[in-house]
């Protein structure tokens, strides 16, 4: 240690082990003083936060269609006839609206003889109602050319001139509607017509009481024209539904319906900004919707109530524009909306929690509604937030902030 | 002679560029790498609060308010950038440790090393005019800890593993530049300006052992960076042959002005440690730091015997932040206790003025006690105190002006009762003082 001449003239030395400090270290951490640092110990805890009611959205889907030549490939391929009274939702109506075309590849030989007889042949892939009971089928002709374009269910179409009308009982099978003589004689040129895409436009399908809803596939559905030197198979160009519900649902109190075709769906809002998640990391979010099975087993005899599908978790923003931020089946008395793996720049429903959590809310409202891939009119009962129990929340794995 | 001399001077001068190149070169990692190294009491606030102004002082306990000579640049207060004859240039590393134990028995041991104050002086009238800069740590936040538990199964949710760590790293720097001008035989008066700096980050960090149930593993991140500007004026009052021919005695007093620190506090969450996707928000503020007073005295009864004694007031009643900070809600009065310091030293040279006694002989041997209550409360009307003692030596070097100072302090802060730990803390610091006549024409001795 005297000999300080010698440990400078080292030069390297010194400095080395003056330095030495600045890369030494050891850290042997451990849950001591814990307590000091959170409120909570720091631990992640599981958060509960209730929804608040809103009023509910109606929001009618589009459930209109126009085929490509690949057929009914995006947006609903299914259109339904018929009206429905449910004891516990009321009555809904129903009216399909298809128009025909020849196919490309059609033959068109048959446009030489004469039309000896002229049938609707449709596939059912949808019921909702009472199956056993008889109703009037009626089949309009649509007097005028109606749009290609989207239409929601809502929208109102001039109704055409009755063709036909005859009894109905839900089957599960290929129904075939032969239309009467005088009508396809009296129109043999345009039925006939290779312009029959512009000159024709299709038919109305409604009943005249309440049975049931039934929805035909509009990829199968054929217009069949037999002739005495052959026959034409037409397939639909376009599809629509409309969709009017009655003022006659009996709902408890303190439940909400979510409901297809209509397109009501329920509203709700999350205090994913309030104090207590200030600063909070959120791991896995689920949203919980309780669905009143109670009531909704209790049907009619013969009566089939369709479950919805799916439900999509939908964020708004004041704008009015939404993001589906999660879909899910229905199970077991509940939807439930369970968080996924984040990925970068996606919407989901942590990213969006998260969001809200960080004092960056981006939607003002959530809204839980059918995912309506295909035209239907089915619905659900759940319970809504001003119920004594089993309201809709969200259950939230958090580590609480530090402050 | 000459040769000599010269010779020596191009030593000392190769091992201070050489540790000046390597302090310049390193301070940037050292400053940027995670430096969770010490107490979790660092967690509160604005960290632990910082106050280096000599390692003569240090090593007796005191900040040296009341110090008041040329052997040091002492920055406690500026009155005594006057009283310098060298140029001098101050560079010092600290290690420093920690034990904590809390109220079950657990520990935790960490430490870690640190790039402590870099000092610059010289004179600019011999005794009489003086400027000083220096740059030093004015609190730091070091801290990690852990905790391992299992979430309990509820409802429809699994039970699962978890691990959690805290981390906190960051603080503020303090620069300073100031002149003391010697007015009379006695009285020194100083003003300095300085600029206060720094990010504090904390981070916690949340890993689940079931990644299939979709938890996302979290990290919380909140990251303070500060800015302000202060001004002090220093005082010293100096009598010589106050009792008898050789002794003298110094009164010296500080005040530092409130800072008032500009902030962007950004905190931010990261879900999921590899498939990363973050959020996180960015927010203006201000945070006011309170006022500083210093009060001391020291006493040379002869040349070898130094007695110092010094104490330091700071009233964070009145700390005002628009951010929360642990302990501290925005709009809190007294949420922060008032800071108070307390020291009295002693220092003893052998032979002080005799240039060929050996080095142990003219080797400066220091003790001192202190006492600092911190400004934060862990817990409601609780206060938080440090006793420690401080020892360190002072090694002369061929070089005159030039000495390599090694401290050690020791201290205990806090008890180990109910959330509160007792930390032992133990801090070996090493500070090479250069001084160099600067600015004057070499003459044959």
């Amino acid at each position: 240690m005297c000999d300080l001449r010698r440990l400078l003239r080292a030069k390297i030395l010194l400095p080395i082990l003056i330095l030495a400090p600045l890369v030494m270290g050891c850290e042997d951490p451990s849950n001591v003083g814990l307590g000091l640092i959170g409120e909570s110990g720091g631990e992640p805890v599981r958060i509960t936060i209730p929804a608040s009611d809103l009023p509910p959205d109606i929001s009618p889907p589009v459930t209109s269609n126009v085929r490509s030549s690949a057929g009914f490939i995006v947006g609903p391929s299914t259109t339904l006839a018929g009206t429905v009274a449910d004891p516990l939702f009321g009555t809904i109506d129903t009216k399909a609206y298809i128009d025909v075309a020849l196919p490309s590849t059609a033959s068109t030989s048959f446009r030489s003889g004469t039309i000896t007889s002229v049938s609707l042949i449709l596939v059912p892939n949808y019921v909702y109602g009472d199956t056993m009971a008889t109703t009037s089928l009626i089949v309009s002709e649509m007097d005028a050319a109606w749009p290609d374009a989207d239409l929601t269910a809502d929208t109102t179409l001039a109704p055409g001139s009755e063709v036909a009308r005859f009894d109905y009982v839900y089957r599960d099978t290929t129904l075939v509607i032969a239309l009467p003589e005088e009508w396809y004689a009296a129109r043999s040129s345009v039925l006939l017509s290779s312009n029959i895409a512009t000159e024709f436009h299709g038919f109305e399908l409604s009943t005249s009481g309440p049975s049931a809803v039934v929805g035909f596939n509009g990829t199968s559905a054929i217009f069949r024209i037999s002739t005495t030197t052959g026959t034409g198979d037409l397939v639909l160009s376009k599809i629509f539904t409309h969709v009017s519900r009655h003022d006659d649902a009996n709902i408890p109190a303190g439940r909400a319906v979510i409901q297809d075709g209509v397109g009501e769906s329920v509203a709700l809002s999350f205090e994913f900004d309030e104090d207590s998640l200030r600063g909070a990391a959120v791991s896995r979010a689920v949203v919980e919707l309780f669905v009143d099975q109670e009531a909704m087993d209790q049907v009619p005899a013969n009566f089939v109530r369709p479950t919805p599908p799916q439900f999509d978790f939908v964020g708004v923003r004041a704008d009015g524009t939404s993001r589906v931020l999660r879909s899910s089946l229905v199970g077991a008395g509940v939807i439930r909306f369970v968080s996924t793996t984040a990925v970068p720049g996606e919407f989901t429903i942590l990213r969006t929690i998260q969001r809200a959590a960080t004092g960056n809310p981006e939607f003002d409202e959530y809204r839980v509604r059918i995912n309506s891939a295909q035209a239907a009119i089915s619905s659900i009962l759940v319970f809504d937030p001003e119920a004594v129990e089993s309201t809709p929340q969200a259950i939230l794995t958090v580590t609480l902030g530090s402050f | 002679m000459i040769r000599t001399v010269y010779n020596l001077n191009r030593q000392v001068f190769a091992v201070v560029s050489m540790l000046s190149a390597v302090l310049v070169a390193v301070a940037p990692q050292a400053s940027a790498q995670s430096r969770s190294d010490g107490s979790v009491y660092s967690r509160y606030g604005l960290g632990d609060r910082h106050n280096f102004h000599s390692s003569q002082a240090n090593a007796m306990g005191v900040l040296g308010t009341g110090l008041h000579g040329p052997a040091y640049l002492n920055t406690a207060n500026p009155a005594t950038y006057a009283d310098q004859v060298f140029a001098r240039f101050t560079a010092g590393i600290d290690f420093l440790g920690f034990r904590s134990e809390d109220v079950d028995g657990q520990t935790s041991i960490s430490s870690g090393g640190h790039i402590g104050a870099i000092q610059l002086g010289f004179p600019l009238i011999a005794r009489k005019l003086g400027f000083a800069a220096s740059i030093s740590p004015y609190t730091t936040s070091g801290y990690h800890a852990q905790l391992g538990g299992t979430l309990e199964a509820e409802g429809s949710e699994p039970p699962t593993d978890f691990e959690v760590n805290y981390e906190g790293d960051g603080g503020l720097q303090e620069a300073v530049v100031g002149f003391g001008y010697q007015v009379t035989d006695k009285l020194a008066v100083g003003v300095s300006a300085s600029a206060i700096w720094g990010i504090i980050e904390f981070g916690q960090r949340t890993e689940y052992a079931r990644s299939t149930d979709y938890l996302l593993s979290t990290e919380q991140f909140t990251s303070t960076r500060m800015s302000g500007f202060s001004g002090s004026l220093g005082a010293a009052f100096r009598s010589p042959r106050l009792v008898g021919e050789s002794d003298a005695f110094t009164v010296g007093a500080a005040f530092s002005l409130p800072v008032h620190l500009s902030a962007t506090r950004t905190n931010q969450v990261t879900q999921g440690l590899v498939l990363i996707d973050t959020v996180g928000s960015t927010i203006e503020g201000d945070l006011t730091l309170p006022l500083r007073l210093q009060a001391g005295l020291s006493y040379t009864p002869s040349p070898k015997w130094l007695i110092l004694a010094d104490g330091l007031f700071e009233p964070w009643g009145g700390f005002e932040s628009d951010y929360p900070l642990l302990g501290y809600e925005p709009g809190q009065e007294d949420a922060f206790n008032s800071r108070l310091r307390a020291g009295a030293g002693v220092q003893y040279i052998p032979s002080p003025r005799d240039p060929f006694a050996s080095t142990l002989k003219r080797t400066a041997y220091r003790f001192g006690l202190f006492v600092d209550q911190s400004y934060v409360r862990p817990v409601p009307d609780y206060d938080l105190k440090t006793y420690g003692a401080s020892t360190g030596l002072s090694i002369p070097t061929v070089v005159p002006g030039t000495y390599l100072d090694l401290s050690g302090q020791i201290g205990f802060r806090g008890e180990s009762e109910t959330d509160l730990v007792r930390d032992l803390l133990y801090k070996f610091s090493i500070t090479l003082n250069f001084g160099e006549r600067w600015f004057l024409q070499r003459r044959l001795r």
